[in-house]
């Protein structure tokens, strides 16, 4: 071979070369080349031979040259070998051992985080599953109308189910439901108090579902005395005896024959049947319900249900039933109707609901918070794995170095995620079990009362693993595989801490952002509801019973129960009225004709009082007098016709009138009646402080007293209670003796808001905690990377104090710009939230100073509890190890 | 018969391999085939012929020990497999047959 040593190729183009052409034959291919540039050197010299040179090195580059194939001898390493993945999941294991705090602290805010999540889920499926399982759910519909001052009303006339059996093509079936919300039912001498009694026809039973153990819908709600029981109500009523064809007395009004029974309805229905009478009895004893062709006025527990022709839209009922009801517009308020699906029954808050109406908006909050609890307890994660990073390297470095590929790094660092993140789900789970069953206490669910495991869960467990593995995980994955092995080994790898907005700073300010927005609403929303139960609702509710009032219109009756009860020094008054001066439910509503309204007529809350009724709930009397015995309608349907009635300054102020005086003596047409207005009483408020105030009329009608209010002496309670008992046995024994609260009664209005408080408070504590968790992991991690600059620190003369300054100071002042973004936030959600108010709180600064000095207190006692310790520690023990 | 397509200049750069025997790499092959042909070829030629011999199976290699020579870099050694001996005995084979079908006096050896 004629080679020569001194005739080397062009330097450049051998450069060329090697960075050109593949990796795998770039050794042979650049010595194959050398000997022929000497060869072809030899044989013409230096121009031939660079020339030829240059030619071949161009052959071989890319995309000239063909790539050899990786030798097939070299098998290649299965990422998911069996020994590789039980490797991984030994090395995942020590890791959680060694690092115990991180791995307590990786824990703990998953599972807090998860285990919300998951109970949320179960809610939200819960919420959404409301009414699903009829098996005509799709051709189901809710009669749903809207009066002509734009409120939606729940009430349907027989007059419209006419018609749509009747006139209205598309309609299958469609039916009148009607609800009471107790009753007083009576077995031999035993008395139960019933709830969710429904009156139906069969109809109702051939639209929704329900799971017949006897009987059918037409044979067992056909006739009058008919009712049909759930077999838990079926057990509570004959103690487990066959209650088929047995008898009992309702509300001692009608004797009821059982005729049917009927399997518990599953806690996600709207229609909560527990004991269904026929209508026919209904109608027997209620004679105006006989009436098939009215179209005005009603109760709204009576309500319309529509099963649709398959294949028929709901929009040409609407139209159609629109059009109707314009012809009887003398006679209903009522100025359009429209079906509405089954499915969005459940989330309409507007209507009344025979079980609960969740609504959509808390959904959405539900959901939200579930997203950031976990996405907070992944920031966790992220951050302590980001710290854990510089022990890991060497790890990864060696595993380099032994042939790991990036993917099966990857891989490996996913996997330890995963059984983290598997635990965390599998305790979370755990924790979300129990945390269900006080579900009810968070807000206004049922879903304690369902079956929450179950395939779906399963499945959303698995996603909820998966996303949150890779949440977790990525980050994590990305930064530690990245490392270049030799500088891990050199322990040259840093974590870029402090200087600059680093990803960590971020993932930590935001975290207490969400949980100081947390607080802050939490606290806001408490104050409102305290508000709410302190407000002056303009009349005295502190120590009142109520107690509905069987066998009304009973005069007598009605007058030795009051003297009865003045008997007892512990009763401080009695009185009656249709219902008290704040209830939740039987609000009769009424058009009211004065020529000084607006548009001549206004909607009027129509409350029926007894004498007394005013100086009992200490209601001042503005002007004129209050109503006596005598004060009922005189010379009915004559042009004298009268009725002395008392209204409200309110009402006084709509007819234009602001001294009280001025409205003595107007007339008013209430209901076809005529009635002189003879006194005005002072505002109070009549509905919960989310309303406004109503105007009012004020009729002494004793037919309608449904209920007895008792003012008792508050020192002797029990007493005032068992003596009510005992004259209650006396005269009403066929009815259940069932007293509550006025106060309580009150304060269920804002149920609601007390639950969402409850719900807010618990997810600001899992929060604060989750974000507290992960700073302490930082902190700690920092006090050990440090440790010996602190040592050395302190040989040279640094105070406790100012080490404890240099180690918290950061991460206190994340949390104080946390504050800065939170509190214009939490300030413009509350904003939102209390503008649906019309008596509201002011949102005040101390409030905001509040949830700043709690989080930084708690996260300057998580931060010092590190630092404090790394500041005490003796530099001699820090200097001495390495 | 089924077998692989053996092209001509692959024919030539198996065969030039079989000749070299131990010293069968690149550059002697493509000298080679300059010396005996007469044709320049260009190296990425002989290179990519090379690489598709192994990939068909035709010869195997395996890279030599480290040498003073040519800056230390080791040589790819290129072996015949049995494969690409029974390949070139085909082909010689065929063109025998192949030749004895020619007439006689068609192709007048000495007139070329």
């Amino acid at each position: 071979m004629k080679s020569s040593n001194k005739n080397y190729p062009p330097r450049w183009i051998e450069r060329l070369l090697t960075w050109f052409h593949p990796e795998e034959t770039r050794e042979e291919v650049l010595g194959d080349l050398e000997e022929l540039y000497a060869y072809w050197y030899g044989e013409r010299g230096s121009y031939y031979a660079a020339f030829r040179y240059i030619f071949s090195v161009f052959s071989v580059l890319p995309p000239f040259v063909r790539r050899r194939k990786p030798a097939h001898k070299y098998s290649k390493p299965l990422i998911f070998h069996p020994d590789m993945i039980q490797n991984y999941f030994k090395i995942a294991f020590r890791n959680l051992q060694k690092n115990k705090l991180y791995s307590f602290i990786n824990l703990t805010g998953l599972t807090l985080g998860l285990g919300v999540a998951i109970a949320l889920f179960w809610i939200v499926r819960f919420e959404y599953s409301f009414d699903n399982y009829h098996s005509k759910a799709d051709r189901i519909y809710r009669v749903s109308s809207t009066d002509k001052f734009g409120a939606e009303q729940s009430h349907i006339p027989q007059g419209v189910i006419k018609a749509l059996n009747t006139q209205i093509p598309g309609v299958e079936m469609a039916a009148n439901l009607q609800a009471v919300s107790s009753a007083s039912i009576k077995v031999g001498t035993e008395i139960f108090d019933q709830k969710n009694v429904f009156f139906s026809p069969p109809q109702i039973l051939k639209i929704l579902d329900a799971k017949w153990i006897e009987g059918s819908p037409e044979n067992s709600l056909s006739a009058v005395g008919n009712v049909v029981l759930d077999e838990e109500t079926a057990k509570k009523l004959f103690h487990g005896d066959d209650a088929m064809h047995k008898t009992f007395r309702f509300d001692n009004q009608v004797d009821l024959t059982v005729s049917g029974i009927i399997k518990k309805v599953p806690s996600n229905s709207e229609f909560p049947f527990q004991m269904i009478i026929s209508r026919e009895t209904w109608k027997q004893m209620q004679p105006e319900f006989q009436n098939e062709e009215y179209w005005g006025g009603g109760d709204s527990m009576n309500q319309g249900f529509v099963l649709m022709k398959e294949k028929s839209s709901p929009e040409s009922v609407n139209r159609q039933l629109t059009k109707m009801v314009q012809k009887h517009k003398y006679e209903t308020i009522i100025s359009s109707y429209e079906l509405q699906p089954i499915s969005k029954m459940h989330f309409d808050t507007y209507k009344d609901s025979y079980n609960y109406s969740m609504p959509q908006w808390l959904i959405y909050t539900l959901i939200s918070i579930g997203l950031f609890l976990i996405f907070i307890a992944c920031i966790n994660f992220v951050n302590l794995a980001t710290v854990q990073a510089i022990q890991r390297s060497r790890e990864i470095a060696m595993r380099k170095i032994l042939g790991s590929g990036k993917g099966q790094l990857i891989a490996q660092f996913f996997g330890e995620t995963f059984v983290l993140v598997f635990i965390a789900l599998l305790l979370g789970s755990f924790f979300a079990t129990n945390l269900i069953q006080y579900s009810a206490e968070l807000i206004n669910t049922k879903v304690a009362d369902s079956a929450v495991w179950g395939f779906s869960t399963m499945v959303f467990l698995f996603f909820l693993g998966l996303v949150v593995t890779l949440l977790a995980g990525i980050y994590p994955a990305m930064l530690l595989t990245g490392f270049q092995p030799i500088k891990a080994l050199q322990n040259k790898v840093f974590v870029p801490t402090g200087k600059g907005i680093s990803l960590r700073s971020t993932l930590v300010v935001l975290q207490f952002v969400i949980a100081q927005v947390l607080i802050i609403c939490t606290i806001l929303g408490i104050k409102q509801i305290r508000y709410f139960y302190e407000k002056d609702l303009g009349f005295e509710k502190s120590a009142i019973l109520t107690i509905p009032m069987p066998e009304r219109g009973n005069n007598n009756l009605r007058e030795r129960f009051r003297q009865d009860l003045s008997r007892h020094a512990e009763i401080k008054g009695v009185t009656f009225g249709l219902t008290t001066p704040a209830s939740k439910r039987n609000h009769w509503w009424g058009t009211v004709l004065n020529p000084n309204f607006q548009g001549n007529e206004k909607s009027f809350r129509i409350q029926h009082v007894d004498t007394n009724y005013f100086s009992f709930f200490h209601i001042p009397l503005l002007a004129g007098r209050g109503l006596t015995s005598s004060d009922t309608t005189t010379g009915m349907k004559t042009s004298s016709e009268n009725t002395d009635v008392l209204i409200n300054e309110k009402a006084a102020r709509d007819m234009g009138f602001k001294d009280p005086e001025k409205a003595l003596g107007q007339r008013l047409e209430i209901w076809d009646g005529k009635a002189t207005v003879v006194g005005v009483v002072k505002n109070y408020y009549s509905e919960s402080l989310k309303g406004n105030l109503m105007p009012h009329v004020f009729l002494y009608r004793s037919w309608n007293f449904q209920l007895a209010s008792i003012r008792i002496d508050p020192a002797h309670k029990a007493e005032a209670i068992q003596h009510i008992g005992q004259d209650w046995k006396v005269l009403f024994p066929n009815n259940y003796y069932d007293p509550k609260f006025l106060e309580d009664d009150i304060k269920s209005f804002y149920d609601n808001e007390q639950k969402l408080s409850n719900f807010l408070t618990l997810f600001a504590g899992v929060g604060i905690i989750i974000g507290s968790l992960g700073l302490f992991g930082l902190v700690s991690f920092v006090v050990t990377q440090r440790t010996k600059e602190i040592g050395v620190r302190k040989v040279l003369g640094a105070t406790v104090g100012s080490i404890i300054t240099l180690l918290s100071r950061d991460f206190l002042a994340m949390v104080a710009i946390a504050f800065v973004i939170a509190s214009p936030l939490a300030w413009y959600v509350m904003k939102v939230f209390l503008s649906d108010y019309t008596y509201k709180i002011d949102i005040e600064i101390w409030v905001f100073a509040i949830a700043g000095i709690v989080t930084i207190g708690v996260a300057f006692l998580t931060v010092s509890f590190q630092s404090i310790k790394a500041a005490l520690m003796n530099p001699v023990k820090s200097l001495k190890s390495e | 018969m089924k077998r692989t397509y053996l092209g001509e200049f692959e024919e030539i750069v198996l065969l030039m391999a079989v000749i070299l025997d131990e010293h069968a790499y690149g550059a002697t092959i493509n000298q080679e085939i300059e010396e005996r042909t007469g044709r320049k070829v260009t190296f990425g030629t002989v290179h990519n012929t090379l690489i598709r011999l192994e990939e068909k199976g035709f010869l195997t290699s395996r890279l030599g020990g480290a040498t003073t020579e040519r800056g230390g870099r080791r040589k790819r050694i290129f072996t015949v497999t049995a494969l690409g001996s029974r390949a070139l005995h085909d082909i010689q084979q065929l063109r025998k047959e192949l030749w004895e079908l020619v007439p006689p006096n068609v192709i007048q050896l000495s007139s070329l």
